[in-house]
């Protein structure tokens, strides 16, 4: 897929948490143009202070991929009021881009839902990327193993996520 | 002595930090409770299973809204309403 026909998708903090544990950022690179707000950035790379001078996968991962982000407008869109500042800045640069906020908390998905923002958490993510055929539906499944492992996302939503694999599994067989 | 009464007193902040996510608060809200960077707390909550998020009722229609935007439909995904 030709960089103009991938859309791009503007990352919040928890989002890239749990993309960077399960193994799935370099799949999300492939789907999307992947944007990274300031304020974000910042969460991600700030020091943990128990741990002075010591960097963490989430972070070794981000400064590795950093090159591939695409760039936001200078200067970002303001914050949407209301919301912690990584959420915020997420979904004002995707409204203000026409862009998919990648968000892992519901409240920051219900205000973006109410902007006209569209927002999914990592288990969406893992199946519009394999419904699309970016991936195929036994690594999908492995994804969302390894998402019920963390217990970062309500059981509600896997089994949700692993009913859609299972019908996309049914049809291709 | 003093090393063991912070590592104490950091792991009750973050016991704390953690029950205020049960409670329903952020991750933002919840790390300052922690006194820590929120990325780090999110590492925190990873590492002890503690959720990030909620049920989400409109998880299945954000779910279809996004499949529209990139050109598929939750109908083709999950095998109902197909028409063609």
């Amino acid at each position: 897929m030709t960089d103009a026909a991938r859309h791009v998708a503007v990352v919040d903090t928890s989002f890239w948490s749990i993309a960077v544990r399960i193994g799935f950022v370099r799949v999300l690179l492939e789907e999307f143009r992947v944007a990274v707000p300031a304020a974000v950035r910042a969460e991600i790379t700030h020091e943990d202070p128990r741990r002075p001078r010591t960097r963490s996968d989430y972070q070794d991962v981000f400064l590795e991929i950093e090159p591939e982000l695409v760039h936001l407008p200078e200067p970002e869109p303001p914050p949407i009021a209301g919301l912690d500042p990584g959420e915020a800045s997420v979904i004002a640069c995707a409204r203000a881009l026409g862009a998919i906020a990648l968000i892992n908390e519901r409240r920051g998905k219900r205000v973006a839902r109410a902007l006209g923002v569209i927002a999914i958490d990592v288990a969406q993510a893992v199946v519009l990327v394999a419904a699309v055929g970016r991936l195929d539906v036994p690594t999908a499944r492995q994804l969302l193993a390894r998402i019920r492992k963390l217990s970062s996302t309500p059981r509600e939503q896997l089994t949700e996520a692993e009913r859609i694999l299972d019908a996309m599994e049914r049809r291709e067989n | 002595m003093k090393r063991a009464l912070q590592r104490g007193l950091q792991a009750e902040r973050l016991d704390q930090a953690f029950l205020a996510m049960h409670r329903g608060a952020s991750t933002a809200e919840a790390a300052q409770i922690a006194g820590l960077p929120r990325a780090v707390f999110i590492e925190e909550c990873l590492d002890h299973q503690v959720a990030l998020d909620e049920p989400d009722d409109d998880w299945l229609s954000g779910l279809a809204g996004a499949a529209t935007e990139l050109g598929t439909s939750l109908s083709r995904l999950d095998g109902r309403g197909q028409s063609g």
